[in-house]
């Protein structure tokens, strides 16, 4: 049994065509894009609702693919751009309840899921300032998911998600606002999420998935493409409403 | 003794019978099919529903197909040439013997400790809740492809190369033993895959398996358009997401004030002109009293009905804005862009005769002289009084007015507005403040001189507002409901309002906030101006605005270069 190899020279070679192709593609229309435009909007965006700017981060290490079959647990390690650059030191896990069709024909696959992740620049940022004392970043995510086979090489699965991001900031001086003096900041975002999406394996170890997720409390979806190695998730995440609507993502992950 | 015996004797035949299994039956048949019974019995011809005992066996000849049910619902179907035995069958316990050919198994459910073998010459395929494919060639050679589920192979002697256990997954195609040094391992080809999910049934005609293959591809078809209907789906969600974004710039909120009233706000952002934008805060209550407990300032004007209040910013720029408010944050970012004049006026127009008005009018200099500085200006001067729809639209508008030393102002056709005033921000007083801490509330009250003149004592007037952040029940807030909440930002912003009540009153006797609130004498207050007296506040009133905050935010996601532009 051979394992391809993430960066051989035909995934390279690839790549880099598909990359000269997007760019001659793209490369009349990029003149008349206002990039100075497009940076302030997103700026905007971010200072009107930061927490919702980083909660699609969140999503982005959240590993919501299915266990492959015969796999009863898993690790998850976002890479980018979570870990890298914005520094969320992240992990997570699933752990499979039931193997599909084991306790009887048609019952899916079920499993766990859940991670927590930690912003480390967070801590960093607070020891640098002059006026924060303290501040902390993090957020977690846990739900369950069910895979079921319509045929051998495609599979379907579907699940619950609940995500929570937390921020908690200390002054050292306080601010006034409206004439009361605020000295520390804590917030929030959360959603509960239902996810349905497709999975449908290319090789021994490769597997494309596709997944919708439904935001119930912002009534947004958000949409994840990925193809998925033995120990790396390459793929796009597309959130409508964001700030940054694709995010490219790369994540790292074992399954045993 | 003997009784014992018989006892245990007849016990022990109970517990050895209940540990055999029902025997596997043929279910059905086709061509030449034979069975044995037993391995030293020689094969005879299959007869449909015949049992094949544990050692017992069954092949199929060159025409024949077969299919064998197994008690717990597992089926093995047999294609011509094939022959397995069962070597093993109890009631936890199933070994198959795959001599040669090809079949297909299906093994749905198994109980616990629950084992189903199916073994080659080559190795021993452990399955459970699995379908797949097994063929084993002449020479020992074979391949299994596994459709659903999991296999864990075993090999009888362990492989010259590779593990001597592998665990197969579904989709997956595997060939072993005989004389292949190196297994083959692939993804099942369609061709595999369609072979596997093609019934079995022996005797099936082809234009009956045609059939069942077409309607799994009509199933792969309602897959198709299941994908497209999605697709479609995802771009209506996407229209509507744009749909929504273009209503980002109107907003309504109903809630309760400070006082218990109930409050309807209504909030637009408009363009009056190419390059002007206004935004409108309409404040509506069916029954107005400010009766809140908490109040600085006095409000002698009692009871009101159908109360209409507003505040309406209007900002106007040297250039005319992109039609399409998503073009905005590029278009603020050019170092040419100027916002030139930019009002605010707070107004009661509960009767639109009697508008009580209180604006702020600020002009950049720049405008009309390229080498001032960029920065609006409202020159520390407060407008405000008792006006007419016309004269209310002249403040808003902020052009062209000419303020007359006597406190009086001109519209631009050069006649004076009944009941407006205008008056500087007073250097010799101090501004008077104070906050509810940790409630957020805040009080001020700026102190102004009608005309410019502040000599004269019937001149100095304050300007006076109270701020309230409040719930959508009226509360207001403290400090950490806003400061240490798990909630998000927009979640806050939805729950939460800005109520504000701005007052022009009357220098009072007194010190502090006594000069302001000892005694609300406004009424008495008038304006000569160009020989004529303006009655600025005939009605004891004030201007009271909920504001919600829905259009702000959309702002800043929107046009935040803009709002730093007027910042400036």
């Amino acid at each position: 049994m051979t394992t391809p190899a993430i960066f051989s020279p035909r995934r390279i070679l690839t790549g880099l065509c598909a990359a000269a192709l997007l760019a001659l593609c793209a490369g009349r229309s990029f003149a008349g894009i206002d990039w100075q435009g497009q940076g302030a909007s997103i700026v905007s965006k971010i200072l009107a609702n930061p927490g919702a700017f980083f909660f699609e981060f969140q999503q982005d290490m959240e590993a919501t693919n299915p266990l492959p079959p015969g796999k009863f647990s898993s690790l998850n390690i976002g890479l980018f751009p979570t870990l890298l650059p914005l520094g969320y030191l992240n992990g997570s896990a699933h752990y499979r309840l039931h193997p599909e069709g084991r306790l009887a024909p048609g019952i899916p696959q079920v499993e766990l899921m859940g991670g927590y992740w930690s912003m480390a620049w967070a801590k960093v940022a607070a020891d640098q300032s002059k006026d924060i004392d303290n501040a902390s970043f993090n957020g977690y995510y846990y739900g369950i998911m069910a895979t079921s086979s319509v045929s051998p090489k495609v599979r379907l699965f579907w699940g619950y998600k609940h995500s929570q991001l937390k921020a908690q900031l200390d002054l050292n001086k306080t601010k006034d606002v409206l004439g009361v003096k605020v000295n520390s900041f804590s917030t929030g975002f959360s959603d509960d999420f239902f996810i349905a999406g497709i999975e449908h394996p290319i090789s021994l170890n490769d597997r494309w998935t596709m997944q919708l997720n439904y935001g119930v409390a912002r009534k947004v979806v958000a949409a994840k493409v990925a193809w998925s190695g033995k120990y790396f998730d390459l793929g796009v995440n597309v959130y409508p409403e964001g700030v940054l609507v694709i995010h490219p993502v790369w994540n790292f992950h074992a399954a045993f | 003794m003997k009784k014992y015996i018989y006892i245990i004797a007849a016990f022990a035949a109970f517990l050895c019978t209940s540990a055999y299994a029902d025997d596997a039956v043929i279910g059905a048949l086709a061509g030449r099919v034979d069975m044995r019974l037993d391995i030293h019995k020689g094969w005879e011809p299959a007869v449909l529903g015949s049992a094949i005992p544990e050692g017992g066996g069954i092949r199929t000849g060159e025409d024949g197909a077969a299919e064998l049910r197994f008690p717990n619902k597992s089926k093995i179907w047999l294609k011509p040439n094939s022959t397995i035995e069962i070597e093993q069958h109890q009631s936890l316990a199933a070994k198959i013997a795959v001599i040669s050919g090809y079949i297909k198994a299906r093994i749905p459910h198994l109980r616990r400790k629950e084992v189903f073998e199916l073994r080659t010459t080559a190795a021993v395929a452990a399955v459970r809740g699995t379908e797949l494919l097994l063929n084993v060639g002449d020479e020992g050679v074979a391949e299994v492809s596994v459709l659903y589920g999991l296999v864990q192979l075993v090999y009888n002697v362990p492989p010259a190369v590779g593990p001597s256990e592998v665990d197969l997954t579904q989709g997956v195609f595997y060939r072993f033993g005989g004389s292949l040094r190196i297994p083959v391992f692939a993804l099942l080809t369609p061709e595999q895959e369609l072979e596997g999910l093609r019934d079995w049934t022996p005797g099936l005609s082809r234009l009956q398996t045609l059939a069942m293959i077409r309607l799994k591809e009509a199933d792969r078809l309602l897959m198709r358009e299941y994908a497209r209907t999605a697709g479609q789906v995802e771009t209506v969600v996407q229209e509507l997401v744009n749909h929504v974004r273009d209503e980002d710039m109107a907003a309504g909120r109903t809630l309760t004030d400070v006082s218990g009233n109930l409050v309807r706000v209504d909030q637009r952002l408009l363009r009056p002109d190419a390059h002007t934008i206004q935004l409108i805060n309409m404040v509506k209550r069916p029954v107005y009293d400010y009766t809140y407990s908490g109040k600085q300032f006095a409000y002698n004007g009692g009871s009101i009905v159908n109360r209409l209040d507003s505040l309406q910013a209007r900002v106007e720029f040297n250039k005319d804005l992109p039609a399409n408010i998503t073009e905005w944050s590029g278009f603020f970012q050019s170092d040419s862009v100027r916002a030139d004049r930019a009002t605010v006026v707070a107004a009661n127009q509960t009767d639109p005769s009697n508008i009580y008005a209180i604006g702020f009018i600020a002009v950049n200099p720049q405008a009309s002289n390229p080498s001032a500085s960029n920065k609006l200006d409202d020159d520390n001067k407060l407008y405000f009084g008792t006006v007419d729809i016309n004269g209310y639209n002249s403040l808003a508008n902020g052009k062209g007015l000419t303020l007359l030393s006597s406190g009086g102002v001109f519209n631009p056709s050069g006649v004076q507005i009944a009941g407006l005033a205008w008056a500087q921000k007073d250097t010799s007083r101090s501004l008077i403040t104070g906050s509810g801490d940790p409630a957020l509330s805040y009080y001020s009250a700026m102190p102004y001189c009608v005309g410019g003149d502040c000599t004269q004592s019937q001149n100095q007037i304050w300007f006076a507002q109270e701020n309230y952040v409040i719930g959508n029940g009226g509360n207001v807030r403290a400090k950490n409901d806003i400061t240490n909440s798990s909630g998000d930002v927009m979640s806050i912003f939805k729950d939460n309002a800005g109520q504000a009540v701005f007052y022009v009153k009357n220098n009072q006797s007194g010190t502090g906030i006594g000069q302001v609130s000892a005694v609300d004498t406004n009424l008495a207050m008038g304006i000569r101006t160009n020989g004529s007296i303006a009655y600025l506040n005939p009605a004891h009133t004030n201007a009271d605005v909920v504001m919600i905050p829905d259009i702000g935010v959309s702002m800043i996601a929107n046009i935040l270069p803009m709002l730093e532009k007027i910042a400036k």
